[in-house]
């Protein structure tokens, strides 16, 4: 029984001076409110889904009602926790949207908020679903998409979440699906993410694989056949990558429509099925839940394939909660005007004042 | 369900809570067999494949029995082919195409081990009719739980031995302590160093097929060799250590390959099970045929580089059956033949003693080891190489490109080996030395999980 002792003591003591010198080089993480998932510059989506893990916890010192965001990109752009907070001092605004996500994901990530928020703090507190059609893409088309998902995870053909792919790093206690997540008391897993959050600077500065800087070498592309000065590189006119091309509004909806799939115009059943259990589960926690149809360009709306389907399915989804007053539905979708768009969905940063504005204003009544 | 998931750690600790608090009589006959089934069930890719191994078991039993009632040698050479047949049809073969459904069959893991442990039982028996084993035995040995993804390949008679002893066996702190170390060890080896070594030749190998790039294609296949030995050895050591808590002592895989002084020393200390079986059941087999048919002394050299080749073209035939495999195997048999041939002839002619003097000459040494890495690295290339991809490569490097990246190798190997074999890193810690080393795999695996968590990895000889 000594040797366990001692396995588990040298353990301890090993990753205590590990996490100890990174407390020295980058500080203690802080503890702080209101949560917000976006930062600006946008880097990737896995960032986002790993803020949104780590960050969650800080919900759970909050000692006032929580007004909490969860959606995609638009969400995360239209309603930052500041904007709100000044349009209403009252609220504790938090947004923990992830970019590109779909419903599946937020239902992770209401997890994550749902078991670090103190219980009587959750049942007093609101809940904002913001969404549009993409958020209803189906789990086999978005997480399987080449652009949006490493080749790895595309060629294993396992379809699994930002979220659940950043959990991997300590899945037990971070993947919100995971039955020890489920079983753990929260002031445990509030612990164990406090650990591992003093890990986050060096994640964040380290490459994503251990032999990426290596490999970066260039002794590995020496060829001694070759006398230097004899092989010029070639030279040609510099090429407009696809990343920095700005992609125009209608550029934006075509994406968007080949993101969602084929069948064009067939939004799958599975999302919205999630979306109604969601809000179950919402109601369950005691939280005042309010699901809000975000704005859309006019002409988006018109000629998307998604969008009438989308509304469609969306009033037969939450048609019953309405009936029974258990769901507070804001409609904006015609509220703004084309110009207010930087895109074909999300707002410019000028008019982000106004939006949240309409969001605020809505809450209120 | 993998070996590295916590799902495995789960059953394991649920498999061994169960096996060791039930009563003695029950743990042979049914918590054993059963833990296995939930095993099979666990980790293969679909239900599918767990009723294919089961139907492999089943058409097995009937072969051996069919065996035991007709004990000629006709029926046992028929009984040896029905196998192969089988399995062979289960693999969706090319050459066995033609059979029906044979592209319908659903994927399976392990089950070129499953067969290697079957046909050991089945010649055995032919010798020794005495070890027929009744189907639950039978089941519990083809489909060994520690052993089915990869081995180690245990011996019937030893299996049955252990199994028997099952009812007697009592897990005690020092057993547990030994299972952990050894548990700790492999999961380091397999999260960590495999994971290390595996971006290091994937990356490589991406570089060295952007264009001729010879000290990446170098640098990738030497890589390889030491993922290889990450992911093996540390898979080996998790199982055995797991083997532990059922009272299974496995046998070991691997005796420090890396202090081997020739490509036949190699194969002595790597993938040790698998070498021993083909030398039991292949390499005797064979050199007795042929010292029988032509028993000239003077042919006794030829003879036995033949063995050899045939032994090791087979080693590398039993990966898989596609054009790669089959260069594996060629470049593994002209390894084997002309390392045994080379031997004696140095032998004859140096002479004993000064032959024995040159093999401790530590330059000698150096040398002999960086060219047998060299080689092992090249002859296991189309393991990571589909055919496509070895023509694609031999076009763009050429003769003098490929020439060039072996140099480099070579180079690599000298100065790499004689450091790993350094003599303080051959003794292994013990005593407070050895729990803070298990300490601090235990935090790094930890904490490099955290910064570097891989997806989609899977253990190299799962695919076998």
């Amino acid at each position: 029984m000594k040797a366990f002792a001692a396995i588990g003591f040298f353990w301890v003591l090993a990753s205590s001076l590990f996490l100890g010198l990174i407390v020295c080089f980058y500080g203690w993480p802080s503890s702080k409110l209101p949560v917000e998932v976006l930062r600006h510059p946008r880097t990737t989506f896995r960032d986002e889904a790993l803020r949104a893990i780590f960050e969650s916890r800080h919900l759970s010192n909050a000692g006032e009602p929580l007004l909490i965001v969860l959606g995609a990109s638009v969400a995360q752009e239209a309603f930052p926790p500041n904007a709100l907070q000044a349009k209403d001092h009252t609220l504790l605004a938090n947004n923990l949207a992830v970019g590109a996500s779909n419903v599946t994901q937020m239902a992770q990530i209401y997890e994550l908020v749902a078991k670090s928020t103190p219980p009587p703090i959750l049942k007093k507190s609101t809940i904002v679903f913001a969404i549009n059609y993409p958020l209803f893409v189906s789990d086999g088309r978005r997480w399987s998409n080449p652009y949006l998902v490493p080749p790895s995870v595309v060629k294993s053909g396992v379809l699994i979440s930002d979220i659940k792919r950043e959990a991997m790093r300590a899945q037990p206690v971070l993947d919100p699906t995971s039955p020890v997540f489920q079983l753990m008391p929260p002031w445990l897993v509030y612990m164990a993410k406090q650990r591992l959050a003093i890990l986050l600077p060096l994640a964040e500065k380290l490459p994503l694989r251990i032999a990426d800087p290596v490999l970066r070498w260039p002794g590995w592309k020496f060829d001694p056949r070759i006398q230097p000065g004899l092989v010029a590189p070639p030279v040609g006119p510099k090429q407009e990558t696809a990343s920095t091309k700005e992609l125009t509004p209608h550029e934006v909806m075509d994406w968007l429509t080949n993101y969602m799939g084929l069948p064009s115009g067939v939004l799958p059943d599975e999302q919205f099925r999630r979306f109604s259990e969601l809000i179950l589960r919402a109601n369950a926690a005691g939280l005042h839940v309010v699901v809000v149809n975000l704005p859309m360009p006019t002409w988006h709306a018109r000629e998307s394939p998604f969008y009438t389907p989308y509304l469609e399915k969306l009033q037969v989804t939450i048609s019953p909660f309405l009936k029974d007053g258990t769901v507070h539905f804001i409609d904006l979708a015609h509220s703004l005007p084309d110009d207010k768009f930087r895109d074909g969905t999300h707002p410019k940063p000028e008019a982000v004042e106004l939006w949240t504005k309409l969001l605020v204003d809505q809450l209120g009544n | 369900m993998t070996i590295t998931s916590t799902g495995f750690l789960l059953f394991l600790f649920l498999a061994a809570l169960v096996f060791n608090l039930a009563p003695g009589r029950w743990r042979s006959g049914l918590i054993f067999p059963v833990t296995t089934l939930v095993f099979l069930w666990l980790v293969m890719p679909t239900p599918g494949g767990t009723f294919t191994v089961l139907g492999f078991v089943a058409v097995f039993w009937f072969l051996l029995e069919c065996a035991h009632k007709w004990p000629r040698r006709s029926v046992q050479t028929g009984v040896l082919f029905g196998a192969l047949l089988v399995f062979g049809w289960i693999k969706s073969y090319d050459f066995l195409s033609f059979l029906p459904l044979s592209s319908q069959i659903p994927a399976t893991i392990g089950l070129s081990y499953i067969l290697i442990r079957a046909l050991q039982l089945l010649i055995d028996f032919f010798e020794t009719p005495a070890i027929r084993p009744d189907p639950v035995t039978l089941f519990s040995f083809l489909t060994s739980w520690p052993c089915l993804v990869s081995g180690p390949i245990q011996r019937f008679q030893d299996f049955q031995e252990q199994l028997r002893s099952m009812q007697d066996f009592r897990l005690n702190a020092d057993v547990l302590l030994h299972s952990v170390r050894r548990i700790i060890k492999g999961y380091f080896y397999v999260i960590v160093l495999a994971d290390v070594t595996e971006h290091f030749w994937l990356g490589l190998k991406a570089v060295s097929f952007e264009a001729p790039h010879p000290v990446a294609l170098g640098a990738a296949q030497g890589a390889f060799l030491f993922h290889l030995y990450f992911d093996f050895a540390g898979y080996t050591e998790i199982v055995i250590g797991a083997g532990y808590l059922f009272g299974l002592v496995l046998p070991e895989n691997f005796r420090k390959p890396f202090h081997a002084k020739s490509f036949l020393d190699f194969w002595g200390r790597w993938h040790m099970t698998m070498s021993n079986w083909f030398k039991v059941y292949v390499f005797n087999p064979v050199l007795m045929a042929f010292t029988k048919h032509w028993p000239a002394k003077n042919a006794a050299l030829f003879l036995g580089i033949a063995a050899f080749f045939i032994t090791f073209f087979l080693v590398g035939l039993w990966h898989g059956t596609t054009w790669a495999f089959v260069t594996c195997g060629l470049l593994l048999g002209f390894g084997a033949g002309t390392n045994h041939l080379y031997r004696t002839w140095l032998r004859s002619y140096l002479g004993r003693t000064r032959f024995d003097a040159l093999c401790a000459a530590t330059p000698y040494l150096a040398m002999a080891a960086a060219f047998t890495f060299t080689y092992i690295c090249l002859s296991v290339t189309p393991l990571w190489m589909t055919i496509e991809e070895l023509q694609k490569t031999l076009a763009l490097y050429g003769l003098s490109g490929l020439a060039v990246a072996e140099l480099v190798l070579f180079l690599m190997m000298f100065a790499f080996i004689p450091w790993w074999r350094a003599p303080g890193k051959s003794t292994p810690p013990a005593g407070w030395k050895l729990n803070l080393l298990l300490g601090s795999q235990l935090a790094a695996i930890e904490i490099y999980l955290f910064l570097f968590p891989s997806f989609g990895s899977v253990f190299f000889y799962e695919q076998f």
